[in-house]
């Protein structure tokens, strides 16, 4: 029999449905559109993080040659191989998966470069191109597509299954030759959320195997994957729920106003509102105020230099007699202004790390009963971008300019240079991509988990459903 | 007649429990997101004048120090935050709200608002106006549905017609009760956003701009309003003007926006950081520093301050030779900024055409755009802000160059100056757009605004004459 309806839906679809197939059509359109612009976004931030950076003055081995030959020599110029021109590249490469999320990363710093220059106030302080219209304006990834319009599509499309069959009358006649009116919806969610499934999921294996740079995703896509195909159930659960709830009601236009409050209220107003709430409770500290500490500690520093180089020196067990006097001051000037700006804005930096985690947390909790936030942040989770891990990597950063700050600090402060062994100890940066939270899994098992208790109540509406009204 | 069918509807919204629930849920969204605007309005506020206070301080109680030195240190311009973002904050948390004012370089706006938030949600976050466009116009809608489509299927629309009421009247009646309550809703919202401004006096509340706005917003929820009556009675049944207006929605408030966004990307993509950053250094810096642009630049220069001070030469002045080249390495400089910067400011204009364009079709989407540009949290604002930043920029660098030009003789980097010259250099105040300057940027906005009233009144008079006659007449 539901080989029969599917039929019936898929002709239905094909000839009288232009509206329908229309919508289907289009969303194929933008989900092939999103996937492409995923995979040239990707491929660009590759390229521009293989150039090398304009303001990278030296490369770390060049700066290397440049110390064994002074300290080799008898004869060199004082501004030669100093130990704050050391400068280590730290680079965030696109997500493994960012091609199918890209949407939100331009707004992220993806490169930064570490020196005895920088303060963790500079480090991020990169050219910000990106126009704010466009930025401010969400446009097209498969996670949007996904997470927005895959449910629109299906509400859009199923919402009158069997309203309309039933204000006609067909729904008699069907349920007469043996039909059931759960297996009207069925057919009719066969018909129209298979192919959506099967084209988002297509696009993205496809676009996710072409933009593979590296073994190993294969996990992250399964996750995506199931992330999505959880997501998709219980919206298709959802969709025949509400079908079979407003069937009764003799007007389709109940059933679509149903669909499309169950739309607005679960994908647009439930996470936004979440968001501002973690948001309101939890405010974080501005970047104006994280910058103005730092100005004053930079202030600060400039004012007391003197005192500063000495207590450093007595600290570090640093000889004045020791020092070169014809290095420029302002290496050490400077040095002792980013660790004190460093050590001022901590406790901000702090404060800013503690309410995320809480904003999180609260996130978290209003995730369980949230399903657009839940399928959202695994699909990110799985495509490795994010706000997360964008501050994962500030993380990484701002601990290897601490490394680097202590290693060069005496040398700096003392006027002198480092030896070779300690330059070779210094670390280059590698960014740790952060593992997959276990509770992915999870959330898709709730999902999966959901979608089966909507499910279970669908199909309890639907057998309460009549031909006629009583 | 009119104020009858007024009355009428304002009294079957009174007993309708759907238009209850929905007049608390707007009502509470709209005031959850007008005290959030208003919360997060008053902290930018504060952040900016304190850290405004502190750039002012540091810079003057700096000491004793080189000008040149001082102009590497520099000041910071801080983003005014308009009194109304708190009701529209359109792409304000988007772009930079800080731009470092310093010696040799134009750095672009940073300090984006938006990196910071959680971003757990796939949407941009709640506004009162946001709340307004996207719940009050769907609340429009479930009001006017069945405007004239269920009257007609109850045959109630004949005995109406028979009375002897127009088409004009007709719709009259039915729009103005639904739109007077959404305007309610818009005028508490913009009030509310705006009482950090009246109380506590963070930013200056210009009428004109709060009358254009609650104007702009009277004009797109009327337009919507209408329209859900001119698909109500294009329709023969109730259920299908719910899907047909229904559909409008969410191509409206979801589709348009979308595509735009992405169209305006594809066809005009955003620089590349790294080859613009590459761009400035080669061509303001290397070319000058390291090339050969630097002779004829120096050259120019030196003419021009020599003919200022009335000698025939530049050297017969006894002004410090290495500030000179300073600033004429700023002269330089900036022409290239101008330049660079322009065609980086070209890229954004001809993104936000894309999405001028797509407002034609889009009634919501010229709202939200002309929304943003009266409260002054759009691209436009963002410009000046930069543009004036810039301006400031240079006046600041050409004062520090010239002190050390005049006075540090022989003594070159190691002259130092004092408090006197800190103080010359007045602080950033930045100045918006004016409102007939937002006015004439988007006018495509308000003729697609004005052209969907008039076109939503007509079709929806004519379409309601059409059904009103067509009943009488069977």
């Amino acid at each position: 029999m539901i080989a029969v309806l599917v039929r019936q839906e898929c002709t239905r679809l094909l000839r009288r449905s232009p509206a329908r197939l229309a919508l289907l059509v289009l969303y194929t359109a933008l989900a092939v559109w999103a996937g492409i612009d995923g995979l040239h976004w990707k491929r660009a931030l590759a390229q521009a993080q293989h150039d090398r950076p304009a303001d990278l003055r030296q490369e770390r081995s060049a700066w290397m040659a440049d110390l064994e030959r002074v300290l080799s020599s008898e004869t060199s110029s004082p501004f030669e191989a100093r130990p704050m021109n050391l400068t280590l590249l730290a680079v965030l490469p696109p997500g493994p998966l960012a091609e199918l999320s890209h949407q939100r990363e331009s707004i992220h710093p993806h490169t930064a470069l570490i020196s005895g220059w920088q303060s963790d106030a500079s480090l991020f302080r990169r050219y910000e191109v990106e126009g704010s219209s466009a930025l401010s304006m969400r446009g097209l990834d498969l996670t949007y597509l996904a997470v927005v319009l895959f449910p629109l599509v299906l509400l859009l499309s199923t919402f009158d299954v069997l309203s309309a069959e039933r204000h006609t009358g067909r729904l008699r006649l069907l349920m007469v030759q043996g039909a059931r009116p759960a297996l009207l919806v069925l057919a009719r969610l066969v018909t129209i959320a298979v192919p959506v499934w099967l084209v988002t999921s297509a696009v993205a294996v496809v676009v996710a195997l072409v933009g593979q740079e590296a073994d190993g995703n294969l996990g992250r896509l399964a996750l995506w994957l199931a992330a999505f195909t959880g997501y998709a159930a219980l919206w298709a659960a959802a969709a025949g729920w509400i079908a079979a709830r407003c069937a009764r009601s003799s007007d389709p236009a109940m059933a679509a106003m149903a669909a499309v409050t169950a739309w607005v209220v679960v994908v647009l107003l439930v996470p936004s509102f979440a968001q501002f709430a973690a948001e309101a409770v939890y405010p974080t500290p501005s970047r104006v105020a994280y910058l103005t500490q730092a100005r004053q500690a930079e202030a600060q520093s400039r004012r007391e230099l003197e005192q500063r180089a000495e207590v450093y020196m007595a600290e570090h067990d640093i000889h004045a007699g020791s020092a070169d006097q014809a290095v420029p001051g302002f290496f050490r000037a400077s040095y002792l202004a980013n660790i004190n700006i460093n050590s001022s804005t901590a406790p901000l930096v702090a404060r800013f790390e503690e309410q995320r985690a809480a904003q999180a947390a609260v996130a978290d909790r209003i995730e369980l009963a949230a399903p657009t936030m839940l399928a959202y942040r695994i699909l990110q989770d799985a495509a490795g971008v994010g706000a997360e891990r964008a501050a994962d990597y500030r993380r990484q950063v701002r601990e290897h300019l601490k490394v680097l700050h202590e290693a060069v600090g005496p040398a700096t402060v003392g006027r002198s240079r480092l030896t070779l062994d300690q330059a070779r100890a210094i670390p280059d940066f590698r960014f740790v991509e952060p593992a997959v939270p276990s509770s992915a899994w999870w959330g898709v098992a709730w999902l999966l988990a959901l979608a089966v208790g909507v499910g279970a109540m669908a199909r309890r509406a639907a057998r309460r459903v009549a031909p006629l009204d009583s | 007649m009119i104020k009858l069918l007024i009355a009428r509807e304002l009294l079957d919204y009174s007993r309708n429990g759907q238009f209850r629930i929905l007049l608390v849920v707007v009502l509470v969204l709209t005031g959850v997101a007008s005290l959030d605007g208003w919360n997060r309005a008053r902290e930018a506020a504060q952040a900016r004048a304190a850290a405004e206070v502190n750039d002012h301080h540091v810079w003057v109680e700096q000491g004793a120090n080189s000008p040149h030195g001082a102009a590497h240190f520099a000041r910071y311009a801080f983003r005014p935050t308009p009194a109304l973002a708190a009701f529209e904050p359109g792409s304000f948390d988007y772009a930079g709200a800080a731009v470092w004012m310093e010696a040799h370089y134009q750095n672009p706006a940073t300090l984006r608002r938006a990196e910071d938030t959680l971003a757990r949600a796939p949407l941009p976050a709640l506004s009162a106006g946001w709340v307004l466009r996207v719940v009050g116009s769907l609340a429009l809608l479930v009001l006017l549905f069945p405007a004239v489509a269920r009257e007609r299927e109850s045959g109630t629309i004949r005995s109406i017609a028979a009375t002897g009421v127009t088409g004009g009247a007709f719709v009259a009646g039915k729009v103005t009760a639904a739109v007077a309550t959404a305007l309610v809703f818009t005028v508490i919202a913009v009030v509310v956003s705006l009482l950090p401004a009246a109380f506590i006096g963070v930013d200056v509340i210009e009428p004109p701009r709060v009358v254009a706005l609650i104007a702009v917003h009277a004009v797109g929820l009327t337009a919507f309003g209408l329209l859900a009556v001119a698909v109500s009675a294009m329709c023969r049944t109730s259920g299908a003007a719910l899907v047909g207006g229904a559909a409008l929605w969410l191509a409206w408030i979801v589709g348009v926006p979308t595509i735009g966004a992405q169209l305006s990307t594809t066809l005009h993509p955003d620089i590349n950081e790294r080859a613009f950053k590459s761009s400035l250094q080669l061509e303001a810096q290397t070319a000058f520093w390291k090339g050969e642009a630097k002779g004829p630049a120096v050259a120019a220069y030196e003419e021009t301050i020599a003919k200022e001070h009335g000698a025939t030469d530049f050297d017969e002045l006894g002004f410090n030779r290495e500030a000179m080249e300073l600033q004429a390495h700023e002269e330089f400089a900036n022409q290239v900024y101008d330049r660079l910067y322009g065609e980086m400011s070209a890229t954004y204009q001809a993104q936000d055409r894309v999405l001028r364009g797509a407002t034609v079709v889009s009634p919501l989407l010229a709202l939200q755009r002309v929304s943003a540009g009266i409260a002054g949290t759009d691209l436009l604002a963002q410009q000046a802000f930069t543009a004036q930043a810039e301006q400031h920029r240079r006046r600041i660098i050409a004062l520090l160059n010239r002190d050390m030009m005049l006075n540090a003789g022989n003594d070159g980097f190691a002259y130092m100056a004092g408090r006197e010259l800190w103080e010359q250099t007045a602080d950033f105040q930045g100045q918006p757009p004016g409102l007939a300057e937002v006015v004439g940027r988007y006018w495509v906005e308000l003729a697609s605004l004005l052209g969907w009233l008039v076109l939503a009144v007509a079709v929806a008079v004519g379409r309601t004459r059409r059904a009103m006659q067509v009943e009488v007449l069977t």
